[in-house]
């Protein structure tokens, strides 16, 4: 017995002096290789701590092969409380595919989940499954997808490597090297709005910032508050109320709880109103590809990465490889819809009417101008084929209401009542 | 689809038939199969002497001489025949008279339904056909070349003029086999992929002669519809075939079922919902519609047909002229009959009904295949429209 535990301290002490050695190698040669990166945690609060092997580990070929990430779970062995609130927060939780899975969930569309999961598996799949990724080369995908999505898993996405000093993350610019441009401008909006410009000119305690309203009191839950998904669809019940009150809890640090309630309730009902012009245009372009008058129509464009020939307006449409009129739909869902949306609750109006309410409504007559331009200039599919009677346009029409049928558009008596009444016109001899 | 009756068929196959089979499986045979095809020839060739039997009281009657291929084609009552020897000739069966249309032998003739349009095909190289169309005395009226081995040259009933061809290219690693569909619609060439197989090198490199017999395709009476047979080698079993089915309109086809590999023919009944699968398990027929507890439509027993050199009535075999004779039924009774090297005039059958092109019907078989009308009201509606 004693023989073993003499050996079993020497085991420890030897290798408790190996990672020594091995961690001041670390530094005397990345003085030389990187010594902005020792600087910066030599000046951190990791430095009295924690040397480089506590988050790196050993392993220099792993290290240096990129197979030694030091991701969220790193820090989370410290930083117990901000990796929950991290993982449970839109950030943390399968952001990379667009899609925050756990919100709405009864509403989803069940496919939706073989996006992120193998079936039968409540583990996030390592790959990404967006179609929009996927049709990415691999440099666009890692700077132009990942470079933001990576925050799922990388506390450094907003932190930096090395640097403890919380001042760069209380900043709103952290912010702004994501959450800025086309499809969701918040950066643009709040800079823009009272809140913003109160806070350039007179200062935080003034005009309050993103981490202020969003992860007040250092929480890294920056859903808080938060009362749709990142696809802007509102959240129900418990969660929607719980989510409310604490974003007005926020307001009312400056706001009365009647002003702040009335000014987030005229929000959802823009929302609202915007999701129903969203709605009517989906419908749109949903009725030209029943009856095949996109173009290019499904099966003349590639097949969509992870749906084939079907025809994708969610989360997973693609901005490539489709017609005009989608791109259109797209460019209302995915820009529009936001700066209406996201510029409402960020109390900016230039983006709520014009960049955003405005365009909405101005593409949604561009979309209708080009369905009627596909019915009615375009031939049918029957007259760009040269066939003229009355076969040809009832096949179409029956086409239509089999794509209607199989999409769940309409009952089965719906469909066998719309046959019939075509069955009547055909002509008896 | 649903298999209606099942029975061995007597004698389907011949001797050269079986080999043909045993050789799809066992390719180390290859030798001994062309021996005994050549043994095969030489015994047809010298039994040229002996008269063909005729089927009733009418005797046969000597139109013309023939090439060995047997090759003709004749409208449907028979008034204008085209056929090959030596050449292509047009013969008017009345007076007898001939008109030499080319030097060259077709390797495909086919007369349109209306009988004013002679298709012709010629092979120019490996892969490439060229394809003529003349008028009935004889003139060229168009001319196509289509990149493929053609296997047959068919008409719809509502006038389309349909040509099956395959590409075989063969690699070192392997082989790829494309069966093509081709639609001949003025100066445009509409190409439809039937097939589309990949063949383990072995296969690849001694399939060849044989794809002309291996991978029938046969379309409906009306045109519209044809089975055909793909082709699959997969890398750890045998190679098999998938009976398909198809509305040449619509791309997508319907697999039927699976198959040895083994000489096969397809037969479709008049009403073009049925087809007969024959094989060496014996004959099949297939209802390709039948579903939702609708009864049974039993077989037309009055029908005649020709298959495998054998004259058919029903299911009743009439006469056999043996593997190499080609026959061809005409509206009125009459046939026209081609084995050692004559063409031959018969008469005596109970004359078959020509397809005729009915619009109506026409769109509703595409519409059924479409699933657009389900069995059932493709019935209602076809007897609707009829009324």
């Amino acid at each position: 017995m004693s023989r073993f535990l003499r050996l079993l301290c020497l085991i420890v002490l030897t290798l408790g002096v190996a990672s020594t050695v091995i961690a001041d190698d670390c530094v005397e040669c990345h003085k030389k290789e990187t010594p902005a990166a020792v600087s910066q945690w030599q000046k951190s609060a990791h430095a009295a701590k924690l040397d480089c092997t506590s988050c790196h580990g050993t392993d220099h070929e792993a290290i240096v092969n990129g197979d030694a990430a030091v991701d969220a779970e790193v820090c989370g062995r410290c930083h117990e409380k901000a990796f929950h609130e991290h993982v449970a927060s839109k950030h943390g939780m399968s952001l990379h595919t667009g899609w925050g899975c756990t919100r709405n969930l009864d509403t989803r569309d069940p496919r939706e989940c073989a996006f992120c999961h193998e079936e039968g598996s409540t583990q996030p799949k390592t790959t990404v499954q967006c179609a929009r990724f996927l049709t990415q080369t691999a440099e666009m995908r890692s700077l132009g997808c990942n470079r933001c999505h990576q925050v799922e898993n990388s506390c450094a996405s907003c932190h930096t490597n090395h640097i403890t000093d919380l001042a760069s993350v209380r900043a709103p610019e952290s912010c702004a090297t994501c959450h800025m441009g086309p499809d969701h401008p918040q950066w643009e909006m709040w800079q823009t709005s009272r809140h913003g410009v109160l806070a350039e000119a007179l200062g935080e305690e003034v005009g309050p910032t993103c981490q202020r309203c969003h992860m007040p009191n250092g929480s890294h839950d920056i859903s808080f508050g938060i009362t749709m998904s990142p696809a802007m669809t509102q959240s129900s019940g418990k969660n929607f109320e719980l989510r409310r009150q604490e974003m007005i809890g926020v307001c009312v640090e400056c706001h009365s709880k009647s002003f702040s309630e009335r000014e987030l309730i005229s929000a959802d009902a823009i929302q609202a109103q915007s999701k129903e012009l969203i709605m009517e245009a989906a419908a749109i372009v949903r009725d030209l590809a029943d009856r095949d008058l996109l173009a290019p129509s499904l099966q003349e464009r590639p097949e969509h990465p992870l749906r084939g020939r079907e025809l994708v307006l969610d989360g997973q449409m693609l901005y490539e490889d489709i017609s005009h009129i989608e791109r259109l739909f797209f460019k209302m869902k995915k820009y529009d819809l936001a700066k209406t949306v996201k510029g409402a609750f960020h109390q900016n109006p230039a983006y709520t009417h014009w960049y955003g309410n405005a365009e909405l409504k101005m593409t949604l007559v561009d979309i209708k101008a080009e369905a009627a331009r596909l019915t009615h200039a375009q031939q049918s599919p029957s007259e760009r084929r040269g066939e003229g009677g009355v076969y040809p346009s009832l096949e179409e029409e029956l086409q239509v209401l089999k794509h209607k049928y199989d999409r769940g558009a309409i009952t089965a008596e719906e469909y066998s009542e719309g046959k019939q009444s075509l069955f009547d016109t055909l002509p008896k001899d | 689809m649903k298999i209606l009756r099942t029975q061995p068929h007597p004698q389907i196959f011949d001797l050269s038939q079986r080999f043909f089979s045993h050789i799809c499986y066992h390719v180390r045979m290859k030798r001994l199969l062309f021996s005994t095809l050549i043994i095969l020839t030489f015994v047809v060739a010298c039994a040229t002497g002996t008269p063909p039997t005729s089927i009733s009281e009418h005797p046969l009657l000597t139109l013309a001489d023939i090439d060995e291929s047997g090759l003709f084609s004749a409208n449907q009552n028979g008034t204008k025949v085209a056929l090959v020897n030596g050449g292509l000739y047009l013969l008017d069966p009345k007076s007898g008279d001939k008109k030499r249309l080319s030097s060259a032998k077709p390797i495909a003739l086919a007369w349109s339904p209306d009988g004013r349009s002679l298709a012709a095909a010629f092979e120019r190289a490996d892969y490439e056909t060229e394809l003529l169309l003349y008028s009935a005395d004889g003139t060229v009226l168009n001319e196509a070349v289509i990149p493929v081995a053609l296997s047959q040259l068919h008409w719809s009933s509502r006038g389309d003029l349909l040509a099956v061809g395959f590409v075989l290219k063969v690699y070192s690693f392997g082989g790829n086999l494309r069966q093509l569909l081709y639609r001949i619609d003025d100066d445009t060439l509409v190409e439809t992929l039937l097939t589309d197989s990949t063949l383990r090198p072995s296969l690849a490199k001694q399939i060849k002669p044989l794809l002309h017999s291996l991978l029938p395709v046969s379309f409906s009476p009306q045109g519209d519809e044809l089975v055909s047979l793909r082709l699959y080698d997969p890398p750890l079993f045998s190679p098999y075939f998938q009976l398909l089915y198809q509305n040449w309109q619509v791309d997508k086809p319907r697999e039927l079922h699976t198959a040895p590999l083994q000489p096969m023919s397809f037969d479709w009944d008049p009403s073009g919902n049925t087809v007969n699968v024959l094989s060496e398990d014996g004959l099949q027929t297939l209802d390709l519609w039948l579903s939702e507890g609708k009864a049974v439509e039993p077989l037309t027993t009055e029908h005649y047909r020709f298959t495998n050199g054998r004259l058919y009535h029903g299911l009743d075999l009439l006469v056999d002229w043996g593997e190499k004779a080609q026959a061809q039924i005409l509206v009125d009774g009459k046939f026209l009959l081609a084995v050692n090297s004559s063409l031959y005039l018969g008469d005596g059958l109970k004359s078959n009904s020509a397809p005729t092109y009915n619009e109506a019907e026409w769109n509703l078989r595409r519409w059924r295949y479409e699933e657009l009308v389900t069995p059932t009201e493709y019935q209602k509606l076809l007897e609707e429209v009829d009324q």
